[in-house]
């Protein structure tokens, strides 16, 4: 799958509510492109759950169109290559774990003859502890429930992924898990879009985020580009007794890159830079003069900013 | 037909302990232990136990057995039981799951009443009652056609969320239990006036109009009569084949049109 193939294509989309009196999507244009993990941020009832209900085929939209790799959503080959964590995980709970997961083997039409091991990998994927393989799902916690609508989302190796709230129940353990498979699906060209308030989490995992308030989509942020304008870096290094605690020392070198200093410690200083590339470059010099950096960490919280900045601007209802 | 469905359905009838509970107490335990009482002291058997062992203890069952079924109360959002919208995801038509599921319920509930009617002529021939193999077979069978319709009418109130036919469907079903359940012998009387033969006149006329609305909404193949009918009963088998088949088809309809989400409406 080429990287600039359009995997999903979203036009003018408006689905209503209650007889028409609730404009849950009130003209959605969208494009996401195949291998892309793609969020979707906004304030409550801003319309991406009921927007991800369109793109499964779930909701019947009242004008617009969807097209998912040039076909309509609700086609049932495109479903063959659908995942979808649903919001809320309520499954069957005289069901195992494992009964769950081959239920849904069945249903994507999957080989029988891998069955066995598609679901034991996808178990391990989401690091669900063996031991609760073979447990009913009434005994699982809210955290289990997740880490198994997760796996039951890898089942028939979708090309297309719909996470809604996927860190939603979550230990940071499950929180990693999420991260992992979301750079997994980058690697294996998976397109996933992502509906989340986990707003670091976005940020962290997708590669643009749509912001959507009313139905519509405001704002479309590519988060792989260098960010306009300085950032605060944070920089942690080890063993602050071997270098030479001279603030002097580290404020000449952020100046040699025309780079300056917030504030500094022993073992930690947050510097302003100005770009993606000078971050790396103020790292790099680090290193060189023998700090042993141990953490770097851009505090530019973007989507936060984007997500408040939208909000003002929003006109007062 | 889908195998998933099919087998899981069956699964969920058998594995679920809510729904074997009911079905143990309601469809075994109740009516046999009453026939069991009633035939060591040698008594009558009552209409409640006509009841439990015909066409209404099938609806009984069903009610256990669809616990759930498609979320049953809140199908929206598919919670308290299968999580339809995200069964919906799969490359599973809507059509293929309410046809599926169907079957399944309709086969699974026939099976049980049917196991019940054997269970209860087998007691019977124990304490020394006459019944003949063709009556016990043609009670079992009528049994199972009674869950095919039955079940069909369930799925589409599952489905329907209407709140008009909600209405609609729950004031037919207790006009048909009325009609299943009352006792004729109460409006017999030639000799009453006055009060008491508007009271029977009336008592009648419901009777009827019931009796009247169930044949029409969910009428019974009376398989035991029709084999040993002089003319095979044409009609009969018309109106059972004809109202499951409106049936499915306007829960296939519903189905397919509506949204299924987690409660956005």
């Amino acid at each position: 799958m080429e990287e600039s193939q359009t995997c999903v294509e979203v036009k003018d989309l408006v689905k209503t509510y209650q007889r028409g009196q609730v404009r849950a999507l009130d003209g959605v244009n969208l494009s996401v492109l195949a291998g892309e993990v793609f969020g979707l941020i906004g304030p409550n009832g801003a319309g991406k759950s009921t927007l991800i209900g369109c793109l499964l085929g779930l909701l019947r939209p009242e004008s617009g169109s969807i097209r998912i790799l040039d076909k309509p959503a609700d086609y049932l080959s495109i479903r063959r290559i659908t995942g979808y964590v649903p919001e809320r995980p309520d499954f069957e709970g005289w069901m195992t774990g494992r009964l769950f997961l081959k239920y849904h083997h069945m249903l994507s039409k999957c080989t029988a003859t891998t069955r066995s091991s598609d679901i034991e990998e996808s178990l391990r994927e989401v690091e669900l502890d063996p031991s609760a393989w073979d447990r009913k799902l009434g005994t699982y916690s809210r955290g289990m429930l997740q880490r198994l609508s997760l796996a039951q989302c890898l089942i028939g190796s979708p090309k297309l992924l719909l996470l809604d709230e996927p860190t939603l129940g979550l230990d940071p353990t499950g929180v990693a898990v999420v991260r992992r498979l979301a750079s997994s699906f980058r690697s294996k060209g998976v397109t996933a879009i992502i509906n989340s308030h986990q707003l670091d989490e976005v940020e962290r995992e997708c590669d643009r985020v749509a912001f959507m308030r009313q139905g519509r989509i405001e704002q479309v942020e590519n988060l792989r580009n260098s960010p306009v304008g300085s950032f605060p870096l944070f920089v942690r290094w080890t063993d602050g007794e071997t270098i030479s605690n001279n603030t002097a020392n580290l404020a000449a070198l952020a100046q040699s890159l025309g780079i300056s200093i917030k504030e500094a410690n022993r073992c930690w200083a947050r510097f302003v830079v100005s770009s993606g590339a000078q971050a790396a470059q103020l790292i790099a010099l680090l290193i060189a003069s023998g700090y042993p950096v141990e953490e770097a960490v851009s505090e530019r919280a973007r989507l936060e900013r984007l997500f408040d900045k939208r909000l003002e601007d929003a006109p007062h209802e | 037909m889908n195998r998933a469905i099919l087998l899981f359905t069956t699964m969920s009838c058998f594995l679920d302990q809510i729904k074997v509970a009911y079905v143990i107490l309601l469809g075994f335990v109740v009516p046999i232990g009453m026939k069991w009482v009633s035939l060591i002291h040698g008594v009558a058997e009552s209409q409640t136990f006509e009841m439990l062992t015909g066409s209404v203890g099938v609806a009984f069952i069903l009610t256990g057995l669809c616990l759930g079924v498609a979320g049953n109360s809140a199908v929206a959002g598919g919670r308290g039981g299968e999580c339809l919208p995200l069964l919906f995801t799969r490359p599973l038509t809507r059509t293929e799951y309410v046809l599926t599921k169907w079957c399944a319920i309709a086969l699974i509930c026939g099976l049980i009443a049917a196991a019940q009617n054997l269970v209860v002529a087998l007691l019977g021939m124990a304490f020394g009652e006459e019944w003949t193999v063709s009556l016990i077979l043609g009670q079992m069978l009528e049994r199972f056609l009674d869950a095919g319709i039955l079940s069909a009418a369930f799925m589409l109130t599952i489905f329907a969320r209407h709140w008009l036919f909600q209405t609609t469907a729950i004031v037919a079903f207790y006009v048909w239990l009325i009609g299943q359940t009352l006792p004729p012998v109460s409006v017999a009387g030639p000799g009453t006036v006055g009060g008491d033969q508007v009271s029977l006149g009336a008592t009648d006329l419901l009777l009827k109009a019931s009796q009247l609305i169930g044949d029409i909404i969910l009428p019974t193949f009376h398989v035991y009569d029709a084999v040993n009918a002089v003319h095979f009963p044409w009609g009969e088998v018309l109106s059972y084949v004809s109202m499951t088949l409106i049936y499915l088809t306007f829960a296939v309809a519903v189905t397919n049109k509506r949204d299924f989400f987690y409660g956005t409406n």
